[in-house]
């Protein structure tokens, strides 16, 4: 079938950038959870770290497109999604977990993952292959077609990620994915993410240090809504004061850099 | 998105609307007098039908409503509003399984129904495909509107509160499309909109081309408000998707007739047309009754037999017919009209009713009568016992008042020898030919 394209569609990225946030600002309600971050994340596998309120979430789902910001600039995969931008095509390339992760209890595991992968606009005929792929990736093959609600809370945080990664996202944003997995589930879910971030940004929320050390090539800081600190895991371990609490260099190294960060906030 | 309407038909509401609705619906068939049916009343079966969405729209709106809590009772909301297929697309697969759970359900019971039908039924008329066309689109159409309602208020009670509102509503309506049995009593046009039919009088009448016309163009743009609202993402959005429901109110309003009893029918000549025996004496039926020839012709004759002793008595025995709330079928002197009252929808001669409405109808107005009198009805119901020599079986259709005065005026009449009463039944019969006289005083005339 022949589709008109429009000059849109075909315009060169605008950014090499996968993500590219100027100073957005971005509410979670009336608070500003996000408050002038700058943030550039090309492919890659990025863990996101920040403390308890940071506004982790909130920049994932701005991330995800749920919320727009209400101020600066935010491109995703070239495209402008801060205002004024086609949101579509932005979709079509994205895989999102969110942090509370909802599914309908009556579809199975095979149903609910075709169920997104239309919603994604995927074609047709790749539907069905996508969807086994899906699947088999997060270990759940011999549950395909049970029914969701007959899953444990960790099988349905795979079918989560199943969901998410069914279009074989360009960016891909998950919030707190290893929620509920145990021990050999989260390795295996280590390796998997190793795998996407080859050929896409992967953006991995989390308070686990331990997570962002294992898979993740570079380390978002956020606290109080802004950009703290960013570098690979090493350089993380690097930052590790004597003062830093924590089992790791790599959990000290954030620590020191937390209490670095709110000792110049509290100077200021 | 067939394989999507494929999962949603059977994972969503629509999987448990369906058969609810279908069970509902077997109810209320079977419940109401639905052995019209059964007995090959195509029509009858068609309003029974119709009539039972009196329970089936709400059933269906608050089905919708329940729906739509479907995402935020489940916390998908978020995890959807990062896909790029517009809401319309997302929520048509759910919306038609929905419609198609809803529509099949009444399909398949009309369809049984008629089916048992079909083999004693001696009229079809192909009105009611459209009378049951116009009805699955209310069905679609409350399923949407419920869907719509669902998704501004996805609250638990939101269904159950529907429900009951609008079975209330609805038989708000009902009452006042027929608000005191007074045929003259006019009520808003509007009211003709509701699919439900109001008291039918009779199996030979049909709803109005103009009704269906204007019911179906209602529903349907209800349905297309229903879905829109549905959709929208934006407040102009929903200000706009109001725009079919104004419209086809505008047009559907203006082709109703004016809002009286029974407005909404018109009398199908068809059925109404005579069936006779070829044997005499003759006995006639209306077309959509021809069925019941065989053995209502017995009876008849017998009634006829009755009549015989009567001076210049009645030789044919012809089926009254509704002929409009301002008309009146009219007895011909050498002819026996009579009542094929199927109420409480027995076949006529599973009891002797059918006897009684015979005689009954033999001794009721000539139909050009403008006068009547208290106690008409107990006279011609004893005018009936003379001739057939016992009691009636029930008292239906009398009063406490009128079944007392009926018992204590038989009990004296019956005593009288039989010339007599044969007399007093005459006079009766040439005061209802010639509208004189007060005909329980005829009857009884130095008895009483």
């Amino acid at each position: 079938m022949v589709r008109v394209v429009n000059a849109g569609e075909i315009a060169p990225s605008r950014s090499a950038w996968a993500v590219a946030a100027e100073r957005i600002r971005v509410r979670a309600g009336r608070h500003l959870a996000v408050d002038g971050l700058d943030l550039t994340l090309d492919n890659g596998v990025h863990g996101l770290l920040g403390p308890n309120g940071a506004g982790k979430t909130t920049l994932m789902r701005a991330l995800a497109t749920v919320i727009r910001p209400v101020g600066g600039r935010l491109e995703l995969l070239g495209q402008p999604a801060s205002h004024g931008g086609d949101l579509r095509r932005v979709r079509r390339d994205l895989g999102y977990l969110p942090q509370q992760f909802g599914c309908y209890p009556r579809f199975t595991l095979r149903e609910f993952v075709e169920y997104m992968a239309w919603l994604k606009q995927m074609p047709k005929a790749e539907i069905p292959g996508a969807v086994q792929r899906a699947v088999d990736r997060v270990d759940l093959t011999e549950h395909a077609d049970r029914k969701l609600k007959t899953f444990s809370g960790g099988m349905l945080r795979r079918a989560g990620i199943a969901q998410a990664i069914v279009n074989d996202p360009r960016l891909l944003l998950l919030d707190e994915p290893t929620v509920g997995l145990d021990v050999e589930q989260r390795v295996t879910f280590r390796a998997l993410l190793r795998e996407l971030g080859t050929d896409s940004c992967v953006v991995v929320s989390t308070h686990l240090v331990e997570d962002v050390v294992a898979a993740c090539t570079n380390v978002v800081l956020i606290d109080h809504g802004h950009l703290v600190w960013q570098g690979t895991p090493e350089q993380l371990a690097d930052e590790e004061t004597p003062d830093g609490i924590g089992d790791s260099p790599a959990e000290r190294g954030y620590s020191s850099l937390l209490r670095e960060r709110r000792g110049q906030a509290v100077t200021r | 998105m067939t394989r999507i309407w494929w999962i949603e038909s059977r994972r969503s509401t629509a999987a448990r609307l369906g058969p609810a609705l279908l069970a509902m619906n077997v109810l209320m068939l079977l419940t109401l007098p639905a052995a019209a049916g059964r007995t090959g009343r195509w029509m009858a079966l068609t309003m029974h039908q119709r009539m039972s969405l009196g329970m089936l729209l709400p059933l269906a709106v608050a089905g919708g409503a329940w729906q739509l809590r479907r995402d935020r009772r489940h916390r998908v909301e978020e995890l959807l509003s990062s896909t790029p297929r517009p809401r319309w697309q997302r929520l048509a697969p759910t919306a038609v399984a929905m419609a198609t759970w809803a529509g099949v359900a009444y399909l398949v019971v009309f369809g049984a129904f008629a089916a048992w039908g079909l083999r004693t039924a001696s009229y079809y008329p192909t009105d009611t495909v459209v009378i049951i066309a116009v009805g699955v689109v209310s069905l679609v159409a409350a399923t949407w509107v419920g869907m719509a309602i669902g998704r501004a208020l996805p609250y638990l009670v939101t269904a159950p509160i529907l429900a009951v509102v609008l079975i209330t509503g609805l038989g708000v309506m009902s009452v006042l499309v027929t608000p005191d049995g007074d045929e003259h009593t006019t009520f808003p046009r509007f009211l003709f909109l509701s699919p439900t039919p109001s008291n039918v009088p009779g199996d030979a009448v049909t709803i109005a081309g103009r009704v269906d016309t204007a019911q179906a163009v209602w529903w349907v743009c209800l349905a297309a408000t229903a879905f829109a609202l549905l959709s929208v993402v934006t407040r102009r959005g929903a200000a706009l998707a109001v725009a079919p429901l104004l419209l086809g109110s505008a047009v559907a309003i203006p082709m109703l007739p004016a809002g009286r009893d029974g407005g909404e029918y018109r009398l199908d000549r068809t059925a109404m047309e005579q069936v006779c025996t070829e044997d005499t004496p003759r006995v006639c039926l209306q077309r959509v009754h021809a069925y019941l020839l065989p053995e209502m012709s017995d009876w008849a004759r017998h009634a006829l037999g009755l009549l015989a002793p009567l001076p210049d008595p009645p030789t044919t025995a012809v089926e009254w017919r509704y002929l409009g709330p301002d008309t009146n079928d009219v007895q011909p002197p050498d002819t026996m009209l009579f009542h094929l009252e199927l109420a409480p929808y027995e076949r006529p001669t599973q009891s002797e009713g059918a006897l009684w409405e015979a005689l009954d109808g033999a001794a009721a107005s000539n139909g050009t009568c403008t006068v009547f009198h208290q106690h008409d009805t107990v006279a011609r119901r004893l005018a009936a016992a003379l001739l057939i020599g016992t009691l009636p079986p029930t008292d239906d259709g009398l009063d406490e008042q009128e079944a007392s005065l009926f018992h204590e005026t038989y009990r004296r009449l019956s005593v009288l020898p039989h010339a007599e009463r044969i007399r007093r039944v005459a006079a009766l019969r040439h005061a209802v030919l010639t509208c004189q006289g007060d005909l329980y005083q005829v009857l009884t005339e130095g008895v009483s």
